[in-house]
């Protein structure tokens, strides 16, 4: 487990971010730091700012107020080709898939070349042979390239989840977001999904943050656990650090043992400035 | 009896509280039947003269046989024409509706001004009846196809645009998201994640216009627009009868064709497939795919019917990457080339000069200068009863035509009626849709002299026509399951079908006669020409006289009475039902 990037660049650099719609504050004031080639799972219950947060880090969703740092770039200032040239390198990974349901496999996957080259394309035909031979090779890393000129909204949910994998790959990515990958799937093929998922990120050295509900999941394999609740990050530790039921605090919103003394943060109220390195 | 021991002392409320949505509905219940006496006796509207005429009908029918099919090749050479201006009309109507749609859905515009713009564009297109754009193109350029193909066009531009526009809306945003994280452009994305999504809803939307549209250009001959009604208004002008009712009967014989094979088409092509309207999200379908649906049964369909075999799939060639010739991909490829194929032979066969249109643009111009500013003081008294006898003749045709269509829409539900009486039902529906309104008017015309009268029969028997496949429809997609409740608690047959389908249907119901409403006002404009009255009578007196100006007030005018219509219609759906 590396501190930093070889350049010293922490892939994710976010301060004071806050996110607003409407009346709710989905993220409020967060600081958040992530080496490159680390894995972090982010927990916390429904509404509590876990998909605001990563659609801010590939600019799905643009900050209220506060920076956000991807790879380098300045995502709250980025725009147009900037901004396209920043998500090609960032993976996103969705708990719905994002597949086009009427589309072949193959071309979903081609999709996620669409930031290499130029023009709207319709058809597999219309991307270049090179592209085409790289998208089956990564749905064969994926274990689906039988499945290629099937129309992807054939395939069970566990297999779709794999061609948005495949997809995110051809785009080459540095660094993988993933919101609740396997929160639709059943436990089976979540765990396959997730192994594979994870497998793929250490080959490549991606730093990997994911969202995830699952908290024995996350413990599983997750480098470090970030949980949010109302927008706010309330726990940051190692896996190795802390015992499930202490996680399982974010989602109850009281910790036991809220000493001043406790050496790790607790609760919204410690104002956890995010800055803990591993 | 009080069941509640704790609130012994609370009197029993059994009527339901008056919200404002009830106290809305009965209101419009109450002004519906107010408009629909006013406008009863307005027309001087009556049944006795459909008893009493039909010696007439009979008198009529004797001079119509035997039919007259001396000019035969003549007229099938003049109905191919009128089945080409259809197509080149709905192509022109697709390629300016596309952007318009795209500008007009809230998820793809550009900017909220654009999308103002497509709306007014898509209001506009859709409030000038295609017979009045027909007119005006007429005068410009000169009696002809050309003329006809540009009228349907324009018009259809308003309807497509608008279906387009929704079926845009409907899509699931989820593709779209994921693709623009991959870092694509925006219109890569629109490629890549939106048009696939919309491809079956788009094909089902235009072939359905095509059909409006083939009906129409029939119509658009009686101004000088070409083709087969061209034909048969000289006939009629010279009370050729027999020879007139031959033309009838091939503008029958096309209708239904037509319609057997853009069923086929659609069944083919679209009923494989899973609209994303009913993509499981729980929206509640866009208008326009309950009207499709209606034609095709897309809806009904099994998702993702008939997926090509895994092994066939799985065989392609992995040097070149090329995809397999599935059957789907087959129907997908051999409809586009023959829809192109389609466009070129009339393109041909009718001989127009796309350039024209630009050629003659100053023409055109000019023409529209003749009718502004419009004239509304000649014959204001004129215009303002023609309005109201078009008014009129909407609202009791369509009050009338609900009633009627509710059973025979009953009748043509498959869930609802017994095997027999559904497909009795719907071949009448068939066949009663395939006798355009015009010549309906004609007959009724004969049947109970010139005038309102008249009118309203036929627009009558059009409602019936359109509105019970809609009924039928909204009644097909009830939910099976409170009917099973209800008829476990004891119902009778009857009862259950009032409880559980009639009452979850209603909101249906009542947004479509809304839109039936709309749709008769544009018509009546049309029958006036025939001798049925109303504004379009006035129009046709005013075009036949050359007073261009008082033509411009009445085509003001109609544009000002469909437009009142949609905005009322509008409120009513969004805030009643």
């Amino acid at each position: 487990m590396s501190d930093v990037s070889p350049d010293g660049q922490p892939a994710v650099r976010v301060h004071q971010l806050t996110r607003v719609f409407g009346q709710t504050k989905a993220l409020d004031r967060v600081d958040l730091e992530v080496p490159a080639g680390q894995v972090l799972a982010i927990l916390g219950p429904s509404g509590s700012g876990k998909s605001t947060l990563l659609r801010t880090l590939n600019g799905l969703v643009a900050p209220t107020s506060g920076t956000v740092e991807v790879l380098g770039c300045d995502v709250g200032a980025a725009h147009g080709a900037q901004m396209r040239a920043l998500r090609r390198r960032v993976g996103f990974i969705f708990q719905q898939f994002g597949l086009v349901g009427r589309l072949t496999v193959l071309e979903n996957v081609l999709a996620g070349a669409l930031g290499q080259i130029r023009f709207p394309r319709f058809g597999v035909l219309s991307y270049p042979r090179r592209l085409r031979l790289e998208a089956l090779a990564q749905l064969e890393r994926v274990g689906l390239d039988s499945r290629a000129f099937q129309r992807s909204d054939t395939l069970s949910g566990g297999q779709q989840q794999r061609v948005a994998i495949a997809r995110t790959l051809m785009q080459r990515p540095v660094l993988v977001l993933a919101d609740e990958p396997v929160a639709s799937l059943d436990p089976e093929s979540s765990a396959a999904v997730m192994e594979l998922l994870l497998r793929i990120c250490q080959e490549e050295h991606l730093t990997v943050i994911a969202s995830l509900h699952q908290v024995e999941l996350a413990r599983g394999w997750a480098e470090r656990i970030v949980g949010l609740r109302d927008g706010r990050i309330t726990l940051d530790a190692r896996p190795q650090d802390i015992s499930t039921e202490e996680i399982m605090e974010i989602y109850r919103g009281t910790r036991p043992g809220q000493d001043p003394g406790s050496a790790r943060p607790a609760g919204p109220a410690a104002a956890f400035t995010g800055q803990l390195r591993y | 009896m009080d069941i509640t021991p704790g609130r012994a002392a609370a009197p029993a409320r059994t009527l339901p509280p008056w919200t404002r949505q009830r106290i809305g509905l009965a209101a419009l219940a109450a002004t519906a039947v107010v408009l629909v006496i006013a406008g009863w006796r307005e027309i001087g509207m009556g049944v006795l003269p459909l008893f009493t005429g039909i010696g007439h009908i009979f008198q009529f029918v004797g001079q119509t046989v035997p039919p007259d099919f001396s000019n035969f090749a003549h007229t099938v050479n003049l109905a191919l024409i009128t089945v080409c201006m259809a197509i080149i009309g709905t192509a022109l109507a697709m390629v300016m509706a596309i952007p318009v749609g795209f500008m007009a859905a809230r998820n793809t515009t550009v900017h909220p001004i654009a999308r103002w713009v497509a709306r007014a564009i898509i209001v506009i297109c859709r409030a000038v009846p295609d017979l009045v754009f027909a007119i005006v193109f007429v005068e410009a350029l000169g009696i002809g196809v050309l003329p006809g193909v540009l009228a349907l066009g324009l018009h259809s531009v308003g309807m497509l645009g608008k279906l387009y526009a929704e079926a845009v809306e409907q899509i699931q945003p989820e593709p779209r998201e994921a693709v623009t994280a991959t870092g694509a452009g925006r219109l890569q994305n629109l490629a890549t994640s939106v048009v696939p999504q919309i491809l079956p809803s788009f094909s089902s939307i235009t072939l359905y216009r095509l059909d409006i549209n083939l009906r129409s250009s029939v119509v658009l001959g009686y101004v000088g627009a070409g083709g087969i009604g061209f034909l048969l208004n000289q006939d009629m002008g010279v009370l050729q009868f027999r020879r007139a009712i031959g033309i009838v009967i091939v503008i029958f014989v096309l209708i239904v064709v037509m319609e057997v094979i853009s069923a086929i088409i659609r069944r083919s092509l679209i009923g494989t497939e899973t609209p994303v309207t009913s993509a499981g999200l729980g929206r509640r379908p866009a208008f326009g795919d309950r009207i499709i649906g209606a034609f095709g049964r897309s809806r009904r369909a099994p998702a993702a019917a008939r997926p090509a075999p895994a092994r066939d799939i799985a065989a392609f060639d992995r040097e070149r990457v090329r995809p397999p010739w599935t059957r789907e991909r087959q129907l997908r490829f051999s409809f586009a080339a023959g829809a192109l194929v389609a466009l070129a032979v009339s393109l041909v066969v009718t001989r127009i000069n796309p350039l024209q249109v630009f050629t003659s643009a100053g023409q055109i111009w000019h023409t529209l200068t003749l009718y502004f500013p419009p004239d509304f003081s000649t014959d204001r008294s004129g215009l303002v009863s023609g309005t109201l006898q078009s008014a009129s003749v909407a609202i009791v045709a369509t009050a009338i035509g609900f009633l009627l269509a509710v059973p025979v829409g009953l009748l043509a539900a498959r869930n609802v009626a017994d095997r027999w009486a559904y497909r009795c039902a719907r071949g009448f529906l068939v066949l009663v849709r395939a006798v355009p309104e015009l010549i309906l008017a004609i007959v009724f015309v004969v049947a109970v002299g010139l005038g309102l009268v008249a009118g309203t029969f036929a627009l009558i028997v059009g409602t019936i026509g359109f509105m019970s496949k809609l009924v039928a429809d909204g009644i097909e997609e009830v939910d099976p399951r409170p009917r099973e409740a209800v008829l476990s608690a004891g119902a009778s047959r009857l009862q259950e079908t009032a409880t559980s389908v009639l009452r979850p249907a209603a909101p249906a119901l009542v947004g479509n006669s809304l839109y039936m409403l709309d749709v008769n006002f544009r018509s009546s404009t049309v029958l006036g020409i025939v001798g049925g009255g109303g504004i379009g009578f006035l129009l046709q007196q005013s075009v036949q006289v050359l007073a261009y100006r008082t033509t411009g007030a009445i085509i003001i005018a109609t544009f000002c009475v469909v437009l009142l219509i949609e905005v009322i219609t509008n409120w009513v759906r969004k805030h009643l039902i």
